[in-house]
């Protein structure tokens, strides 16, 4: 083949998964008529392995225009590789991710959705997907509540207790730090993930752009699950009252979140 | 830069932490390899020159393709020469971008007809550094380039030996005889041989890496790449998130009783959280088989 014509299809091919699906599905499908194959004689050299070879490695280019992400979602992409899988999520992500990109490169926030997207669907279609998407939803917790700057924490009222910062919990059915072990780990033996409900907070301070994480026990969860920036402490109390799980005194309600205003998390008028 | 004749310098490419690196541990590298589109995306990156020498790296000359950069870009190319006072250029010896509208895309256009969407008549850009044919019309192509790029700005152009993945039609010749003529055409040629890239290569093709390094003209390489590499999906991939392994070293030490490089880079470059103490272990490891192959007499 004329070296401007292999290199013409082969970047070609690297540019457009929809055309190297359509030529790979004709090099594999041995029914096709002796009219339908003619065509293929224009690739002539390039045979089904050399095919799959230039799939992989299209995967492999857009894995690399990923690389910002990798600190964004260490773990996540740790576990494609402890899985053996990275290399094949990326290809099968290719078509969507060049497609979105023709117009240039993409906003950060728009190549993490999109690779989310694709992540939560490969973990979905896998054994190990409920350890792995609460991976992913821990990260993006992290990323997101570090990124954020919207202002729903401010009071609506005087009296209401808001957040001096950006606060978000999450409920997993995993034990987080149980997965980051087993990602951790050389090879696929040792210890699965622990299988035990558990709340993570995450908090941004105002004053700091770096997120803190921390477990949480029930009724911590559910008292701060109510903070909405509009509640003072009676309406909070009303809310953890009507849940049937604890029966909190008004003190008990006052002396919490006392402490979570002293930690800084909170500010609220009680007076 | 302290690579002057019968010395080697250590240093490695440019990252997310390069900066702090050079403030809080300064010696810790004799220099850091810049790529040319680092700067371009963030041209305050140049600022670390005042605190360490800088080496320029390309990625965008697409030497063996037959689009060339257009003119802004060969300015802008220039304008870092100066800038950064980088005493080479390393580029790769691959395409990035191939004109589709050459005649003979034509041909393959009936391939596509009925089934993947028409895309444009291009020119492709794969934005992405791509091994070209090995094959004598594409060996006076980059022999044309690299004279045309050398004058333009220079200083000399290091051809980097690329990783490959997969066979290019029409390829007359290997990677190692390409890059041997290459060198036979004219005295002046450097290398920038990237020891990760020789050992995808020979793992992907079932060579002994030993015996693929001999087969490169050892004695024209004056700069030398060391990263990661992964297996997966039965391939070796280039991986710079990940340390070099044994191999190699054992190449790298191979190599250095052969000829001494002017500069020896470490590429650990893709993953911002890339484990500090193990860069350090690297370094040092570098700097001891430096010295075993140039100290010993």
């Amino acid at each position: 083949m004329h070296h401007d014509q292999a290199h013409a299809v082969v970047a070609r091919l690297l540019t457009d998964p929809a055309a190297l699906a359509t030529i790979s599905a004709r090099h594999g499908d041995p029914g096709s008529s002796s009219v339908d194959r003619s065509p293929q004689a224009a690739l002539g050299e390039f045979a089904e392995v050399e095919l799959a070879k230039l799939r992989l490695f299209q995967g492999f280019i857009t894995k690399i225009k990923h690389n910002p992400l990798l600190p964004i979602l260490p773990l996540t992409f740790k576990a494609l590789r402890k899985f053996g899988v990275e290399i094949e999520f990326f290809a099968r992500h290719s078509p969507i991710f060049l497609k979105a990109q023709t117009q240039g490169p993409l906003p950060l926030q728009t190549q993490m959705n999109l690779a989310a997207d694709a992540l939560r669907a490969t973990f979905v279609d896998r054994s190990f997907h409920p350890y792995l998407c609460a991976l992913l939803k821990h990260e993006l917790t992290i990323w997101q509540v570090g990124q954020t700057t919207d202002t729903s924490f401010l009071p609506n009222r005087p009296a209401s207790v808001r957040w001096r910062g950006k606060f978000v919990l999450q409920r997993y059915q995993f034990d987080i730090g149980s997965i980051d072990r087993f990602i951790l780990e050389p090879g696929l033996g040792g210890c699965e993930p622990n299988p035990s409900p558990t709340t993570f907070a995450y908090w941004r301070p105002d004053i700091a752009s770096s997120v803190s994480v921390f477990e949480v026990d029930d009724a911590t969860a559910l008292m701060l699950a109510f903070v909405d920036g509009a509640r003072d402490l009676n309406a909070i109390r009303d809310c953890v009252l009507r849940t049937g799980l604890f029966a909190p005194t008004y003190e008990d309600i006052r002396a919490f979140f006392d402490d979570a205003s002293c930690r800084g998390f909170v500010g609220f008028d009680a007076s | 830069m302290p690579a002057e004749a019968g010395a080697t310098a250590v240093g490695i490419a440019h990252c997310a932490f390069a900066e702090r690196l050079v403030i809080e541990q300064p010696g810790i590298v004799d220099y850091v390899e810049i790529p040319f589109e680092q700067l371009v995306h963030n041209p305050r990156s140049a600022e670390l020159a005042a605190r360490v020498p800088l080496i320029l790296h390309c990625a965008s000359l697409s030497m063996a393709g037959n689009v060339s950069p257009d003119r802004q870009l060969v300015e802008s190319v220039h304008h870092w020469v100066r800038e950064t006072k980088t005493p080479w250029i390393g580029e790769h010896l691959s395409y990035v971008r191939a004109d589709g509208t050459w005649k003979e895309i034509a041909e393959h256009s009936a391939l596509f007809m009925g089934g993947a969407d028409q895309s444009p008549a291009g020119p492709f850009n794969v934005g992405y550094t791509v091994s070209p044919q090995y094959s004598y019309p594409v060996l006076d192509r980059v022999h044309e380039a690299w004279a045309s790029f050398e004058r333009e700005f220079g200083i000399p152009i290091l051809l980097e030996n690329g990783p490959i993945y997969f066979n290019m039609p029409g390829s007359t010749m290997s990677q190692s005889t390409f890059v041997t003529r290459l060198c036979e055409k004219s005295p002046k040629i450097g290398l920038l041989l990237d020891i990760a890239h020789l050992v995808i290569t020979s793992e992907n093709s079932g060579r002994d890496p030993y015996s693929l390094l001999d087969e490169f003209p050892l004695e024209r390489v004056v700069e030398v790449h060391l990263s990661g590499t992964r297996r997966e999906a039965d391939f070796c991939w280039d991986d710079h998130s990940d340390r070099a392994p044994k191999i190699v070293f054992l190449l790298l030490e191979r190599l250095l009783r052969r000829c001494r490089p002017r500069a020896i880079t470490l590429e650990y470059n893709w993953d911002a959280t890339f484990p500090r103490d193990i860069l350090f272990q690297d370094l040092q490891r570098v700097r001891d088989i430096l010295a075993g192959c140039f100290n010993a007499s």
